[in-house]
Order: structure tokens, then sequence, then C-alpha cells
């Protein structure tokens, strides 16, 4: 019996060591710990495009231009601009024409109306002059190399008024899982030309071409007036006097009977020509939407040259006004885009000085 | 090195002078009684003298005696592990066979460290633990070092397969430098790493007579350093253990495939000592180990903001841009990628107002790291080389010259993951020793050979294949590009790191070796990676005991000792750009013992001076009182100081590391950084967003006061012996590291402070106000069962006393750990047979380092042998496994995860 019992003695320790270490294991080393990433549960903006049928001829543009994945994706983030069914037939742009369009061609649409990567809710954006410029989906073409440089698009905001641009936004904020989108009143149409190409082609507006010309004659490619207005990714807001304005100008300027034409233009001193288009033309984009309601002074070009130079007064409900023209230019054509810009035509030639 | 193998020279020529006059001999055999095998190594001496010789390795023994001895004479046996034996001896001549018989009872060892006198373990004034020569053969341990960990209140941080470090009393950590090594009564701390390196180039194995643990503070004898305790190693005597030993471990790890594939194991061991005649002996020891080490993969998030202490976040590579692995390197660097964003906005005026959405905090990013895995050479080697001449002058006096020497690579977890390749340690001594007295003097020399520091080289790699102003244009390109394909902010930061990491080499590619080799071998001053460090260390010791002059009265021993550093790391690690620094340190001890009362009250009183050229000087007393109960039964009540210098690295240091400079807190140093001029400012009071510029008081050494009472004694026939001791410990002007920041530009200011590209941390060491108090208590417990089973258990814990919120103390110890061990060395009707059995368990604990802080998991691990003796040939075969349930785990953050190691040993002719 003691033997037994001694040896029992002896066994038991190490089976209980056997036994403890067998029935406890280590711990792993913790792994580490993901930092919670929103998955983006939930309704996605392609979810809303597909279900919601007033969105019935956008989702079609957006099946059409290949990006229903897009703005179906999880690990996306997207600030959409959407125009209703209602926006694309007031637009002139129903179902039918959508579904004959080239598709590249309802991209670009599509994708001007974008801001990818971040969610801008309508109390983000800010409501004082001047307006935000925002990145859209639409790369610039080529030869622009860089996927960095993108057709801007410019929300703004005036009381409790959104805008894109220059057209209302009639619902905002509807949040969803990947993005937050705008209800549009109309299309946005991205811009194909340069103000410089715009102002050319525009028929009204042969005088202010000329009028560029010849404040730039002589200048270095680069420098010139032109050349600013044809870069693709800066953006002005030229107010363009049209040719009856200029031709009232001159008129003014030259004795009586003397023949109006633009040549006229090249008999004037070049530093009065440049001052009078610097005095035409802002460094920032102003839609019609977002001029001031009572009359407010804003720099132009020349205040950039020139500190003290005088600056030009907005009124909406009147036009523009320069420091030495007695009356309030009249906007007859507002809103003229250009991807670089915007132009609105204008009764008076505007004088500094 | 070479006025020592001079001395050698010399000591072989005075070998024919020495004649012997007309002597007579006892000779005999001796055996073990049980096993009926011959016993070597047994001490045979005349009782009441100095003259005696050791059985060969056959047993038998010849003692030469002077003519003129007296017989009858007693002559006494004694060996580790059997009872001692008189024998009377009427006449010269060969005497019947003496058996000795395997030791049953318990407390019969005798321990020197504890007073530095031999005393046995049971009348021992303070803590004391000792393994000897039979332990460290029969642990299932594949290093002898692994076994200290299973002493009563030990914890070790493994940095490495062979890179341990061990301590008790907290305050562990990879280069613990409150707790003293003592390799043959030379400090085996490397003196400019400031690591001990016992186990790099410690003993061999088979070399190790005996290690002593002395717990709790201890430099009343030992020297400044041993505030948490002293480790002490003695080698065997070429005079006692003699012939050619050798053994071989072979064994497989990291089987389960999960951090690296199956690899094998090589441990081999050879001892050869000769007695040359009764005068000379010698011995030469070498050993190698190789292996494929284990794998330090802590993926875990560490912070390492300026004003954090490295503390775990939640964060993976692909959730947090700013990742920073604590296995990871070159992740190191880290900017905030608003810089880019911003100059990317001021060039493209048209995208400014988008990324002024994006820029409202600062986005911080990383660049990619490398894991340990990848850029750590895992190939762990380590060979040293060691012996000693022994030669007897007189009767009493011994000339010993000896030296150890090893190289090989490992991995050390400083402030950072050193990768130490090629290091090269020697140690070598000189020392003269007599009954009364020695004198000894020794030198280290250290080599950092081609160690470089992971994080560094891993970082400049990263430069050197892309620079960061590339990279970081790149990945900021790359983000904004990203955002505006309409990735959300977490996909375009894992796209932009894709895009900027294209080209990346890869881990073990031609491109990726070349451009690393290149990085690390440069050094650290130049703009590399490579640790250069050629520090050096000489020191001489005397000792010298009084007792045979105050005897009457008490027992005396007085001794002296004197420290010359000469750090060398041509600017990588220290401030020794333009010329080497020198420290002097010398210090002096004085011991005085009083029996009282029939030898019921023992009262020791001790103290110590020391001296360091850059600061005071400075007295530790000790005074212990050991109480007799009765026979074997002893009470032990001590008040101990203790203190150290600031390591030379606390003193010195002047290293760029992770998120700042390391500095070591010198006046020289303050005036080096022109504190000043340029006020350096708290971060933590930044922290809380206040500017507070800080002071420094006089840079002193810490000290610690303990007191401890403890009990050892046999009860129940002298089977069980029990230790158990209960302590409090306080220590003053604690040396921590603070944050300062300081300005970097040319006319600094205090708006410096407040911008990131103006400013610099430095981390500088400084005395705490705040004592810091810790206690415990600890009991051991040992078994023998009949038939020479034993099993012996011990429990230790260790607390750390109220500290302010916040405050860093390093104590990292764990609450409770547990060491429970059963076996038997004598088994079947041969006692051919034993086998061993240890299992520790720990509770988790908080560790703070430079590196990382957080959580070191509880865990369990059990290691096992079994062997059989060979008899005719004398050899032994042993299976062995330690951590034999291959249950990983870690000792301290940052350092590689553990696993089963099995391995087939055979050993010839183990002592």
């Amino acid at each position: 019996m003691k033997k037994i019992l001694n040896k029992l003695i002896m066994v038991l320790p190490l089976s209980l060591f056997v036994m403890m270490t067998i029935t406890s294991c280590n711990k792993e080393l913790p792994a580490a710990k993901p930092i919670w990433v929103d998955p983006q549960f939930g309704t996605t903006i392609g979810d809303v495009l597909n279900t919601d049928a007033s969105f019935s001829i956008l989702k079609a543009a957006v099946v059409k231009a290949g990006l229903m994945d897009a703005v179906s994706s999880r690990t996306s983030n997207f600030t959409v601009f959407a125009p209703n069914d209602a926006a694309f037939i007031a637009s002139g742009l129903p179902l039918a024409v959508i579904n004959v369009l080239p598709a590249a061609t309802v991209a670009s649409v599509v994708l001007y109306h974008l801001i990818p990567g971040q969610r801008i809710p309508s109390a983000g954006i800010p409501t004082a002059f001047p307006n935000v410029q925002m990145p859209t989906g639409l790369v610039f073409p080529a030869p622009n190399t860089s996927p960095l440089v993108r057709f801007n698009s410019f929300p703004s905001k005036r009381g409790s008024n959104v805008w894109v641009n220059n057209i209302p936004v009639v619902a905002a904020d509807i949040n969803v899982a990947n993005g937050v989108i705008h209800v549009m009143g109309a299309v946005l149409s991205p811009p194909s030309t340069s103000l410089w190409q715009a102002i050319g082609a525009d028929a009204n507006l042969t005088y202010l071409a000329a009028a560029i010309n010849a404040a730039d004659a002589g200048g270095a490619p680069g420098t010139r007036f032109q050349d600013y207005l044809s870069i693709p990714y800066a953006s002005f807001t030229v107010m363009a006097p049209n040719d009856q304005a200029f031709k009232n100008l001159l008129t003014f300027l030259f004795p009586a009977g003397t023949p109006i034409s633009s040549a006229l233009f090249g008999l004037l001193p070049k530093t009065t020509l440049q001052g009078i288009v610097a005095y035409h033309v802002l460094g920032s984009r102003a839609f019609s939407v977002n001029l001031p309601t009572v009359a407010t002074g804003v720099p132009t070009l020349l205040s950039s040259s020139l500190p003290t130079a005088p600056l030009l007064t907005f009124d909406a409900a009147q036009g523009a006004k320069g420091a030495k023209n007695p009356s309030y230019s009249k906007i007859l054509t507002k809103d003229k885009h250009s991807y670089n810009g915007v132009y609105h035509i204008i009764d008076q030639v505007l004088l500094p000085l | 090195m070479k006025r020592l193998a001079y001395c050698a020279v010399f000591l072989f020529l005075m070998l024919p002078a020495i004649v012997l006059a007309q002597n007579v001999a006892v000779s005999g055999h001796v055996k073990g009684a049980s096993e009926n095998e011959s016993l070597a190594s047994v001490s045979v001496t005349i009782k009441g003298s100095t003259l005696g010789t050791f059985t060969g390795p056959n047993g038998n023994f010849k003692l030469i005696l002077p003519a003129s001895t007296k017989f009858p004479i007693t002559i006494l046996f004694t060996s580790t592990g059997y009872d001692f034996k008189e024998v009377s001896v009427a006449a010269p001549g060969v005497i019947p066979e003496v058996s000795l018989q395997i030791r049953s009872t318990l407390g019969e060892e005798v321990v020197i460290s504890a007073t530095k006198t031999p005393t046995r373990i049971l009348e021992s004034p303070v803590s004391i633990e000792r393994l000897n020569s039979t332990a460290i053969k029969n642990s299932p341990t594949t290093d002898y070092y692994d076994m200290v960990t299973n002493l009563k209140g030990v914890d070790m941080v493994a940095s490495s397969l062979t890179f341990k470090t061990v301590t008790t009393r907290g305050f562990g950590g990879s280069g613990n430098t409150r707790f003293n090594q003592i390799v043959d009564g030379m400090d085996n701390q490397a003196p400019g790493l400031n690591f001990s390196t016992g186990s790099i180039i410690g003993l061999s194995e088979l070399d190790v007579d005996n290690i002593e643990l002395l717990q709790g503070a201890s430099s009343a004898l030992y020297g400044p350093g041993g505030m948490n305790g002293t480790l002490i190693i003695n080698s065997k005597d070429p005079f006692k253990y003699q012939g050619l030993s050798f053994q071989t471990k072979t064994g497989v790890m990291n089987v389960d495939g999960k951090n690296r594939t199956a690899s094998p194991y090589y441990n081999w061991d050879v001892r050869y000592a000769k007695k040359v005649s009764d005068r000379f002996a010698y011995k030469i020891t070498a050993g190698l180990i190789q292996a494929k080490d284990w794998l330090a993969n802590d993926q875990r998030n560490v912070s390492r903001a300026a004003i954090s202490n490295g503390s775990i976040i939640p964060g993976t590579r692909s959730t947090d841009p700013n990742y920073d692995g604590m296995n990871t390197y070159g992740d190191e660097t880290t900017i905030d990628l608003r810089l880019v964003l911003n100059g990317i906005s001021a060039q493209a005026p048209f995208l400014s107002t988008y990324i002024a959405g994006l820029t409202g905090s600062p986005i911080n990013v990383s660049r990619t790291g490398y894991t340990e895995k990848e850029v750590i050479n895992p190939n762990t080697v380590n060979f040293k080389i060691g012996g000693s001449f022994n030669y007897k002058i007189t009767n009493s006096i011994e000339a010993i010259a000896s030296g150890f020497w090893g190289t090989g690579n490992t991995v050390y977890t400083g402030s950072e993951r050193y990768s130490l390749l090629d290091l090269k340690m020697g140690q070598y001594k000189l020392e003269f020793k007599h009954k009364n007295w020695m004198i000894r003097g020794f030198t280290t020399q250290e080599n950092a050979g081609q160690s470089f520091n992971s994080t560094i080289s891993t970082r400049l790699f990263n430069e050197s294949w892309k620079n960061s102003t590339q990279w970081y244009t790149e990945y900021g390109q790359a983000y904004l590009g990203g955002l505006l394909g309409g990735l959300t902010q977490n996909a375009a930061h894992n796209n932009a790191r894709s895009i900027a990491d294209v080209g990346r080499p890869e881990a073990g590619s031609t491109l990726f070796n070349t451009l690393y080799d290149k990085v690390r071998k440069v050094p650290i001053s130049k703009g590399g990676g490579l640790l250069l460090d050629k520090t050096n260390l000489f020191a001489w010791e005397g000792q010298y005991n009084l007792s045979h002059l105050t005897g009457k009265f008490a027992d005396v021993l007085i001794g002296v000792n004197s420290r010359r550093f000469v750090l060398n790391s041509e600017g990588t690690l220290f401030a020794d750009s333009t010329k080497k620094i020198i420290t002097n340190e010398f210090g002096g001890y004085i011991q005085a013992t009083k029996s009282m009362f029939n030898d019921y009250l023992k009262i020791t009183a001790s103290g110590r001076f020391d001296k360091n050229r850059n600061f005071k000087g400075r007295i530790t007393p000790r005074a212990t009182a050991l109480i007799k109960i009765v026979d074997d039964n002893h009470l032990r009540v001590s008040y101990q100081t203790a203190y150290r210098f600031p390591s030379n690295q606390q003193q010195w240091i002047n290293l760029a590391a992770g998120g700042g400079i390391l500095i070591g807190g010198v006046p020289e140093m303050k005036t080096y950084y022109n504190f000043n001029g340029n006020p350096t400012y708290s971060a933590a009071a930044l922290a809380q967003g206040k500017l507070v510029i800080q002071n420094y008081d006089e840079f002193k050494p810490e000290s610690v006061t303990s007191y401890e009472v403890g009990y050892r004694g046999l009860v129940a026939k002298s089977k069980l012996l029990i230790d158990a001791y209960v302590y409090s410990g306080k220590y003053q002007n604690f040396l921590t590291r603070i944050n300062v920041i300081q300005s970097t530009t040319s006319a600094p200011s205090p708006a410096d402070i407040l911008v990131p590209s103006k400013r610099r941390v430095l981390s500088v060491p400084v005395n705490s106000p705040t004592p810091v108090k810790t206690s415990g208590w600890g009991l051991g417990l040992e078994y023998k069962f009949k038939k020479g089973f034993y099993v012996s258990g011990n429990l230790a814990s260790d607390i750390l006393g109220d500290v302010p919120n916040g405050y860093i103390t390093f104590f990292n110890a764990p609450k409770y750990r547990t060491n429970i061990a059963f076996g038997n060395n004598g088994l079947g009707a041969k006692k051919l047979v034993g086998f061993n059995v240890t299992y520790r368990w720990q509770t988790e604990f908080g560790y703070q380092s430079d590196l990382a802080t957080g959580t070191v998991p509880a865990y369990q691990t059990m290691d096992a042998q079994i062997s059989h003796r060979l008899p005719k040939i004398r050899s032994v075969i042993r299976l062995g496994a330690s951590n034999l349930f291959n249950q990983y785990y870690v000792t301290a953050l940052a350092n590689p995860s553990i696993g089963g190691l099995y391995y087939v040993s055979f050993g010839y002719n183990i002592f």
C-alpha cells in the first residue's frame, strides 16, 4: 500500500503538469487591430438611380456611360449633382436623345455632374464670392496628361438657394452610403471651348476680339490676354461688351466722320487698350446667379497689376458699372460658359479712368 | 591580451624550477556506492590542512605528502551531490576503495557570493539561490542560462535565441543595467552596449561549475550596478575537472512552420582540461551554436509621436496610412502629407478648394516598412572559446590567467532592434589568489563588428531606393488622383501607397540586398546604420580576508577595485566622434562578521564607497543578521543599500533614434546641445498645450534601499527545504528619460517649439524626484522523495508601489510567476535513466521600453528531458524539449515569439 502511495505521489505532479499545460494554451500575441473603416453599408448612389423613377434618364445615362459600377462602389465617394427626368427634359435631353448620343459624350456629361472623393453637403458650400472651384469627374482631354486637371464646377449658395454654375439645386443633401446627392433643376453641360475660342466665335464680340488682339500686339506669347484666356485650367469672368458698345466708344473717341471699324484699336495707345481689356476680366468665375444684390466693388485683373485701380461695381439688378461710366451696363446675355471661364455680354465698354 | 600571454609563457618557464622534495603518497580509488561507478573530480583533502588533490577520470587519486607528515591522518572526500566521507589513514600507501553515498539531504550546498566567504546556503544572511553542475547537467533546457529563469523570482527577457537577460525584482529589459552578472570574477556587461553578454561570450556549458544568484540589492560587495541582484557564474577548476568532455545537442525548432520553416538547431561544446603537475593545470573550452532564430513578429501599430511613449494603437498597414508596426522597420519615417498637398495646391489653384477640404487636420503618412523577417538575417551563430592556465606558485598561492572570447550573430532589443552581426567580445583576466587574499585584473574588449540598427538602416534603405521627397510627392499626387477617381480616403491612401511603392525592391531580391548592404555598412555618424563600438573596460580588484588576524573579535574582509571605461564608438553611439571618452571609477568595501550567543546570532555589517569621475562619491552600507532558530533553520534579516552610476549610455549616448535623439545626461552633453543658449521645453507640458522650459537638476546615481526578512530551513527529517522572503525596496533618484523639445533654427525662439519643421525632440536622462517603491515575496519548496525523486517549486511576486499616472518606471515584472520541477537522476536497477520536467507560468504584465509600451501576455512553458547513461563509455544520451508543447510566448514587447525546441544530445565525460 505504502509503495503504491509513494508511486502515486511521484506520478501525480507529472500528470498535473501535463494536464495544466495541455488544457490551457498561451494566448497568441494579439494581431494588429485594423482601424474601423466605414464599410459604407446601405443604399448607394447606384441603388438610388436604380430605384428612384424620377432619375430614369440619369440612370440610362450612367449605364450608357459605363459608370454604374463606379457610383455603386462602396469604396468610393461622390458628390452627385443629379438632374432628375424633368431637368433632362427641360434641358432638351429626353431619354430618346440620350439613347442616340455617343457613349463618350454621355459619359462626359455624367462625369461633369460628379465631384469624386468628397461628400460636399450644401452646408459646406460657401455663400460669398468668389465661388469655390471643384474638380469634377471629367478629366481634361489631351494634350493634358495629368489626371489632376479636371473640368471644374462651381457650387455656390446665396441665401438658401444652392447652385452649381448657374443651375439651381432643387433638392439638396440626399445622403447615401457612398456619397451625397443634390438634385438639379437642369443638366450641367460640360463646356468644350476656351474663353478665347468662344469670344472669337461669337458674332457679337468681333470688336472685343479685335481689341484683345490689338492689346496683345507685340506681346510675348504666353503673356498675352489671349494666352491667359486659353489656359485650360484657369478661371475667369469676362464682362464682354458687344460690338455696338465698342462702336459707341470708338465713335466717342475719334473725330466725327471717322469710319468706325475694329482697325481703329490699332491707333489707340496700347496701355489704354490693355487697361480697358483688363478692366473687363475678373480672376474668378462668377455666374449671373452669384452677382451681388447690392452694389459691390469687385477687383478686376487691372487691380492685380495696378493696386490703385478702381473696382468694378456689380449690382445683380442693374449689371456692371465702370468707374468712369455714368450708368450701369446691362447684361444682355449671361452665363456663356467655357471651360476656363464664363462671359456675360454687356452693352457698354467699362471704363476705369 | 598580449601581456597575459607573456604571463602564461612565464608560468610555463617556471615549471622545471619546481623540484619536489622527498615525499610520501597515499593513493586509492573512489566510487559511487549505489551506482557502483568510479567517481571523478572528487575532492581529496587532508582534514585541517590545505593539502589535497582530486580523483582523475577513472576515480583514482594520488595524494602526495611531505615526508614529514605524521600519520595517522584523516582524509576528507567530498563531491557535489554526494555525502562527504572521512577516512582515517594509518600509513602511506594504497588505501581500500572509498565509496560515497548519493546525498539524500538538502541544504548542504555551500555558497560564496552572499558574504564572499564560503557559507552553507542554510546560513546565508541574504537571499541566494544556487545551481550546481549536477543541476546544470540534468536540466532540460538547451542553455544553462535558461535554468536561471526557473529560480525563484527570476524574470528573463529573450531578445533572441542566444540573447537572454535575466533579472530579479523587476525592471527587466534587454539591456538591464540594474543587475550585475559576474563570470569568474569579471563583470560581463558589455561596456559600451550595456547589456550582459553572459549568454553570448560566457562560459561553455561544460565549464560551468556553479551559478549563484543574489536576489535584491547587492552592491555592498559587488559594486555599483547590483541594485536588483547579482548573478555569479563560476567555471570549473582544471585541477579538479580533467580530461576531455564534449556534448552535442542537435535539435529542431520552428516545427509548426508558423513563423519560419522547421529548422535545425546545433549546439556543440567541448572542454579539455589537464593537470600537468600538482602545480600546473590548464583548460580549453569551445562552443558553437547554430540555428535559425525565433522571429519577432508583432505587427501591432505603435504610436511613436514625440509625446507618446510608444503605446500600442489600433491600425494596420491597410487601415492606417501612418502605420508603424512594432516589428516592421522603415515605417518610422513619417510626414504630414499636407506639406505635399499644400504644395500641389499652390501650383494648381484650381484644386485648392478641393484640397482645403482635405487638410483640416494632419494627414500623417509613414513610408512602407519591411518586417523583421525581411531585414534581419535569421541565421544565428555563436562561437565561443575560452580557457585558463592555473599555476600554483606555492601551496597556497595560485595564479590564473584566463580568457573568454566569443563572436556571433544575434539580435538585441534596445531602443530599437539591433542585428548584432559579427559581434566580438573578449574578456581576459590575470588573478592571484590565496586563502586570505585575492588580486585580479581584467579587461573587456568589445567590438560591435558589423552590427546595425534595423530601424535606422531600413529607413535609410528606403531613402536610398527612393528618397522621401520623391516618394511623398508621388504619394500625394496619387492620393489626390485616387480621390478624384472617386476613392474613399482609405482606398485613396492604399492606392497612393501602391503607386509610390512601384518598383519597391522585394525583400531578398538582388537590388534589395545590394542597397541594404550598402546602407548598413556605413556608420550611423556618416548617415548609415552601422554601429561602431570598440569600447573597452579595464578593471582590477583586490580583496583581503583579515579573519586570521581579527578572528577573535570578528571576521573582517576588505577589498578595493577600480575601473576604467574607454568609450569608442566613433560617434555612432556616443558623443565621441572627436576623441574617446574615458571614465574612471573606483571603490572599496569592508565587511565584518561577528557570531554571538553560540552562533545563534550572526551579524554582518558591510559598507562600500564608490566614486565615478562624473559623479560624487557615495557610500552604500549593508547590515544583515542571521538568527538560528534551531539547527538548520535560520531567519535572516537584512538592510541593504545599492546604487548605480548611470550606465555609459545614460551618460554619453548620442543617437538619433525613432522620433528623436537620445542623449546622455552628463553636463558635457547639455553644453554640447547648448541647453543654456537654446532652452529645451517639456514635451509633457506641450502635450497639454503649455510651453514650459525644462530645468535640470544635478544628474545623480540612483539608489535603492531595501529591507528584507527571510527564512530558510530544513524540515520533515531534512527532506523538505523551505526558503521564503519578503522585501520592500525604495528607489531614489530613479534614472528615467524625459522628452524635451528644442528649436533647430539659428535664432531660437519659443515660437519654433510649436512648428514641427523647426524643432527636434531630445530624450534626456534625468533623475526622477518621485521615489519608486517596490515590494514582493517569494516562497520556494524542495522535497526529496525516496529513490531519488525530487520535486521543487517556487512562487514569487513583485509589486510596484503607487506612482503618478503616466509615470514610466520600466518596472516590467509580472505580479506572479511560479516554477515547478520534478525529476529523478537515477532510475532503474542500475540507476541509468534520469528525467526532469520543469514548468513555468507567469501572469501578464505591463511592459514599458524605449521601443513600445503595452501588455506582455501571461504564459506558461514546460521543459522536459529524459536521459540514459552509458557508464561503460562514460556518456549520456538525452532526449529533451524546451517549450515541449510548442506554445509560443514572448518575454517582452518587440521580442521574438519563442516556440518549442526538441533535441537529442550526446555527452561524453560530463561532470
